[in-house]
């Protein structure tokens, strides 16, 4: 049967943005795009190296995985290492804020090259687990070692390094927030909503809407509806609750994680087999032994699932934090859209993307863990 | 007899050692050959073989003397009927359309995929009111039938089914079984089944091929393969401790019979009818042996000690 | 008319009342309010980008998944689902915002992130429901003697599009509230007035927004629902 084969055609992505599009830019300062440079121009031999070592990664992939992997890993540190090299001789003479920043060719190959080295480890288990963590070790060499300091994305790192680590904090304490209180309304609710299918089909309907809402307008619509409230009630003010800032982002947010949690809730609680609930039933345990005894265990995968979903959305819909005064990674981001400065963007992007990564794999190898037995 | 379907050499590698080995099988134009076996034998693998649904790693497969490998793999399945027991109707087509794919294919006219599709339903007596409902409203022999129709429906010339009564009653299986034979008599199809059933098996069989671990262990005539003489697995497979009756099943009372007078009151049996009649006849009356008619009139007896050839040597 | 689809209709028509320059003068009188011929026609290309981009990411989500179904593309099925998952861990708004300096401010990143989101849920959609067509049926079509392309027209699409609706309704639902966020990237939605109502400090226009944007999401999402409702003959589970 004829098969479109992975890496070769991932490998030609990769090439194209090597070869095909500007590699850096650079720019007079940070607001410009700049003028774009071929990674000829930029990376000089190094290219070739790179490209010989992309290549030659894609007829050993399947068989040798570990090799494979080595090679793609090679190809990238070289490309970034080079790329950051480049930078200072391309500066010289230039203003003080002149930048050299990360090309579409660059990024292109970025990401094809992470696909790739994916599916380089994907045929042994072991290189699944250690290759992500060879290669946070290599990017954290190489930031750290100052391999990149030169280019625009560190720059604006430095200048902005506690501030983003404020927002980061304070990003991860928001969301959590948010999935605290989301799960302190709706587990309950997903109970009840089990117990009673009345209750399920009420519940199940209204965050199904909520979840229609798109989330700015919900983030919109709670400052002046909390305003109302305040002004309404004001002793809530003295309670902490505010019109503007962390109090619409945690509602919003625990809200729009509602509809996940609870579903899983409900979902989870009814994963168990009839034939075995009444087996338990006939065996005489009363139906508080059956929830922990069978309901829990055997719905555990679905409601870690479900959590799991939950919390990448908090992460997620966070960012809009920033848009109604609650701070955190948004307000990054929001600050570099409106500078159109696009490496301000990236400090504020990245870290949501990676920190949603990040907790959805460790979750995700929980729920490995925990369910073990469902093989 | 030619062969209709020949395997020769075939061996088929799924990795880790499961697949078939060195499989050298014959299967003559119109017979029925049955396959049987343990769970994971090989006896799916062997028949998917001849529809190029499995390729071999070795070896070659022909039908009516052209290597299949040669020919189109989709042109060759419309010549050969298909039955599983999953059945696999097409769940968004009605029953008559089901039948009718084939047919449909094959650009046959409008009125002849009807007539034909009227006629396999009433052959396999299924109502006809059932023809525009949905396989999902169809009970569990109701749809194999239907599975049977649509397999037989553009008059294949082989026929390949795989435990096509499987999700069936006793009852219901045992008249699927009779309208196969009586398919197979009237219409000389070549027929391949897999059937995990050692009665159907032995009543159906006109070469039975016993598999294990995805090897040909025996092939042969049921009478063959049930003799005392026959591989202790394959006497396990086909009746254990029932075989000798099983036996008894296939044999007829003309082939035991001797000249000369039974004994006194001796009760009467038709030399059609099968030992193991005649030896319940024995059972029923006390007897140890039977008048032997033919057209009404005695040929000669049956003697207990005569039942299953034991006394011919 | 499908009782369900009836609470999002009756919702949206509500909430689009509640949004007009009318109600919203009534409920702040001293604040500047936008007039609705303005949030009208906002709400005509909040739709119309909304639809381009998630036409063209459904149309997209439905080909490759039924590409990396076939045997052609069978090798691409695992990385597109990893991509598939990690591109669900980017929040539209962040989408918009990286495609802001590719593409400069306008309808363009929204128009990107839209068909970025289109595409997802179609993708996994689509892939879920080519395996959910029972094995037995695809072999039976196969021993048959029906060709890849008549398996794919005759037997798997058949039963494959009823089953995308819930994706195509959640590529719906992303694309309203992703046109709502590409207001931020310059994009004339209407999300517009609850940035404006965000910067001036405008509790009318913000509320305005905020009510008309969910008043078209219920809309669509009532829609989506009839249309469900409408198809419905044939293609049932098998039940064996
Ligand atoms: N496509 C396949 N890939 C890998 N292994 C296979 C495949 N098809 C069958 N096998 C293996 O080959 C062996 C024979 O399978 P087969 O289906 O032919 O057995 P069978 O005799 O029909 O069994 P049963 O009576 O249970 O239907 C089994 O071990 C099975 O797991
Ligand atoms: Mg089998």
């Amino acid at each position: 049967m004829r098969t479109l084969p992975v890496q070769p055609v991932l490998a030609a992505l990769a090439l194209l943005g090597l070869l095909g599009f500007g590699w850096l830019a650079v720019a007079p300062n940070r607001l410009v795009s700049g003028t774009a440079l071929s990674s000829f121009a930029a990376l000089h031999f190094w290219v070739a190296a790179v490209a010989l070592l992309l290549v030659a990664a894609v007829p050993i992939s399947p068989r040798r995985p570990a090799l494979a992997c080595a090679a793609l890993l090679a190809a990238l540190g070289v490309a970034l290492w080079a790329s950051g090299a480049a930078a200072p001789p391309l500066l010289e003479g230039m203003p003080p804020a002149a930048r050299v920043m990360a090309g579409p060719g660059f990024w292109l190959f970025l990401l094809t090259l992470l696909l790739m080295l994916t599916e380089a480890a994907r045929p042994a288990a072991a290189l699944r687990r250690t290759m992500p963590l060879v290669l946070l070790a290599m990017l954290a060499a190489l930031w750290f070692g100052g391999a990149l300091d030169a280019l625009s994305l560190a720059v604006e790192y430095r200048a902005r390094a506690p501030q983003l680590q404020d927002a980061l904090l304070r990003h991860m304490l928001l969301s959590a927030a948010a999935l605290a209180l989301a799960l302190v309304l709706f587990v309950p609710l997903g109970w009840w909503g089990f117990r009673a299918s009345r209750a399920e089909a009420v519940l199940g309907t209204t965050l199904g809407l909520v979840q229609v809402v798109p989330a700015l307008a919900l983030f919109g619509a709670l400052m002046p509806l909390l305003g109302a409230l305040l002004r309404a009630v004001p002793g809530l003010r003295e309670a902490g609750l505010e019109t503007i800032g962390a109090t619409p982002a945690l509602i919003a947010t625990a809200l729009y994680a509602g509809l996940p949690l609870w579903r899983g809730i409900v979902v989870g609680l009814g994963a168990a087999p009839r034939d075995l609930v009444e087996a338990a039933e006939g065996m005489g345990m009363t139906s508080r032994r059956i929830d922990w005894e069978l309901r829990v265990p055997l719905g555990l995968p679905i409601f870690l699932a479900s959590l799991r979903v939950a919390t990448v959305q908090c992460i997620g819909l966070m960012t809009l934090g920033g848009l109604v005064g609650a701070g955190g990674l948004g307000a990054i981001v929001f600050e570099g859209m409106a500078q159109f400065a696009t490496d301000l963007i990236l400090l504020g992007a990245l870290p949501v993307i990676l920190l949603a990564l990040f907790v959805d794999g460790v979750l995700r190898l929980v729920e490995g863990r925990l369910a073990r037995w469902r093989q | 007899m030619a062969a209709m379907i020949r395997f020769a050499g075939i061996s088929v590698n799924f990795g880790d050692g499961a697949g078939l080995r060195d499989i050298d099988l014959d299967v003559p134009e119109g017979a029925l050959c049955v396959l049987v076996g343990t769970s994971g034998a090989g006896k799916s693998t062997l028949m998917r073989l001849v529809n190029r649904l499995v390729v071999p790693s070795a070896g070659t497969v022909t039908l009516a003397g052209k290597d299949i490998a040669t020919r189109d793999p989709v042109e060759l399945r419309r010549g050969i009927g298909y039955a599983i027991q999953s059945v696999g109707l097409f769940p968004h087509r009605t029953v008559a359309e089901n039948i009718a794919i084939i047919p449909a294919l094959l650009g046959w006219e409008k009125r002849r995929i009807t007539e034909r599709t009227d006629a396999l339903m009433t052959m396999l007596q299924l109502d006809p009111a059932l023809a525009g409902r949905y396989p999902h409203a169809l009970s569990g022999g109701q749809a194999q039938r239907v599975g049977l129709a649509r397999a037989l429906a553009a008059d294949p010339a082989v026929l390949l089914m795989d435990e096509p009564f499987g999700a069936v009653d006793p009852i219901v299986r045992r008249a699927l079984r009779r309208e196969l034979a009586a398919i197979h008599r009237e219409t000389g199809k070549t027929i391949l089944l897999v059937t995990h059933d050692a009665e159907e098996a032995l009543e159906l069989a006109t070469l039975l091929v016993v598999m294990r671990e995805g090897r040909i262990l025996a092939q042969g005539s049921p009478l063959e393969l049930t003799a005392m003489a026959a591989d202790p697995f394959v006497r396990e497979l086909l009746g254990g401790a029932g075989l000798p009756l099983r036996r008894l099943d296939l044999l007829h009372v003309r082939d035991a019979v001797r000249p000369g007078e039974p004994e006194a009151m001796a009760p009467e049996i038709d030399a059609d009818a099968s030992q193991l009649d005649a030896l319940r006849l024995m059972l029923e009356h006390g007897a140890t042996s039977l008048v032997v008619t033919e057209a009404g009139s005695a040929v000669g007896a049956l003697r207990f000690a005569d039942l299953d050839g034991r006394g011919r040597t | 008319m499908s009782r369900p689809a009836l609470l999002p209709l009756g919702l949206g028509l509500l909430l689009a009342l509640l949004a007009s320059g009318g109600a919203a003068s009534l409920l702040w009188p001293e604040a500047r309010v936008m007039d609705t011929p303005r949030l009208l026609s906002l709400a005509g290309s909040h739709a119309r980008l909304a639809v381009i981009g998630a036409g063209i990411g459904i149309v997209l989500g439905v080909a490759l998944g039924l590409l990396v179904t076939r045997s052609l593309g069978a090798p691409w099925r695992r990385p597109v689902d990893s991509l598939a998952a990690a591109a669900q861990a980017v929040p539209p708004m962040v989408a918009v915002a990286l495609a802001l300096p590719g593409f400069g401010f306008g309808a363009a990143p929204t128009v990107i992130a839209l068909v970025l989101y289109g595409l997802m849920p179609v993708l996994r959609g689509t892939i879920g429901a080519v395996e959910a067509v029972p094995r037995a049926a695809l072999d039976a079509a196969l021993a048959i003697g029906l060709t890849p392309a008549q398996i794919l027209r005759q037997v798997e699409w058949p039963l494959v599009w009823p089953l995308l609706l819930p994706a195509l309704r959640s590529a719906v639902t992303l694309a309203m509230a992703t046109a709502a966020v590409g207001a931020l990237a310059g994009a004339a939605t209407l999300g517009t007035p609850i940035v404006i109502g965000l910067q001036m400090q405008n509790e009318a226009m913000l509320f305005q927004g905020a009510a008309a944007t969910a008043a078209l999401a219920f809309l669509a999402d009532g829609a989506m629902l009839l249309a469900a409702g409408f198809q419905s003959r044939g293609a049932l589970p098998d039940r064996r």
